[in-house]
């Protein structure tokens, strides 16, 4: 069975992206002058986002409370002197990923397996085996699990090392761009591209091995 | 599909552009030839689908909302902040 050619789905996720972007910048500049719907509305999503970082790129569900309201904090901050807003939705996902991780980095005794998404380690990229990337005895809230995305899409995220897992959470679920993603994490624009692909492979391998 | 089993030469090469091209990164002549392999290449033609649909997977789950207990808590968190209750 042939692919079917659809060039237009790259291009209409990068208009999408594009639409979030420019929402996120207008949303900040109408709560920056005092529009109170607005400023709601971009605190909610502050969240909603450290929500989603917490759970899916960290796997660490019972941090995410914390991470919202650090995000909360520093997005109302930020927001009342805002200077450039369409670099504000990078530095909401570098915000939300440093609160993560020194929520983490505050844990005693905290296996290093959180770690692995901030730096280019390299561990498990070539095994075929699961790699263990996230603590199994931290107690987990079924409930945020159960009502989080596909489940079986969070267990292959969960498999794989960190700073892919980051990238293919920010790249497809996210949808920022492949220069945002260089950005919050500090790969380069090429790296990022090929911990991309690399990913999708490991996460399409894990999907269909179920 | 057997993704351990060894690909011809063509199917090598076509693979280094594919991430490019899930990314509609390829100008239209690379495009074009990675379509023609596909029209041939059942094996690579079902990657491109599998990695098509994982992404597209992906693209779903960004619609993850606040689960309602969460959304609450959030809310009020808000609200605290601005010290009077939302307006939405
Ligand atoms: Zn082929």
């Amino acid at each position: 069975m042939p692919a079917v050619p659809e060039s237009a789905t790259a291009a209409a996720s990068a208009a999408a992206a594009a639409r979030t972007k420019a929402e996120y910048a207008s949303l900040v500049t109408a709560a920056a002058t005092g529009e109170r719907g607005a400023m709601e509305r971009l605190l909610m999503r502050a969240q909603e986002v450290a929500y989603r970082f917490s759970l899916l790129v960290c796997g660490h569900p019972e941090d995410a409370e914390d991470v919202m309201q650090d995000a909360l904090l520093k997005t109302y901050e930020h927001a009342s002197r805002i200077a450039d807003p369409s670099a504000f939705r990078t530095w909401l996902y570098t915000t939300v990923r440093n609160a993560c991780l020194m929520k983490r980095r505050r844990h005693v005794g905290e296996p290093a397996n959180f770690d692995s998404i901030e730096q280019g380690n390299d561990r498990g990229e070539s095994s075929e085996g699961p790699v263990q990337v996230v603590d199994r005895s931290t107690p987990v809230d079924e409930q945020m699990i159960q009502h989080s995305s596909d489940e079986r899409l969070r267990t292959a995220l969960q498999s794989l090392p960190g700073p892919h897992r980051m990238i293919v959470i920010l790249r497809d679920i996210e949808e920022l761009s492949t220069r945002e993603v260089a950005e919050i994490t500090g790969y380069s624009e090429a790296n990022v591209k090929t911990r991309l692909h690399r990913a999708r492979l490991m996460l399409r391998r894990r999907l269909e091995a179920r | 599909m057997n993704t351990s089993a060894p690909r011809p030469a063509a199917c090598q090469q076509m693979l280094a552009g594919i991430a490019h091209y899930l990314d509609g990164e390829l100008d239209a002549v690379a495009c074009a030839e990675v379509e023609r392999h596909c029209e041939t290449c059942v094996s690579c033609a079902a990657l491109i689908d599998s990695l098509r649909l994982t992404v597209g997977l992906c693209r779903q789950a960004a619609a993850l909302t606040l689960p309602d207990d969460v959304r609450v808590r959030a809310r009020a968190r808000v609200e605290r902040l601005l010290g009077t209750p939302l307006t939405e």
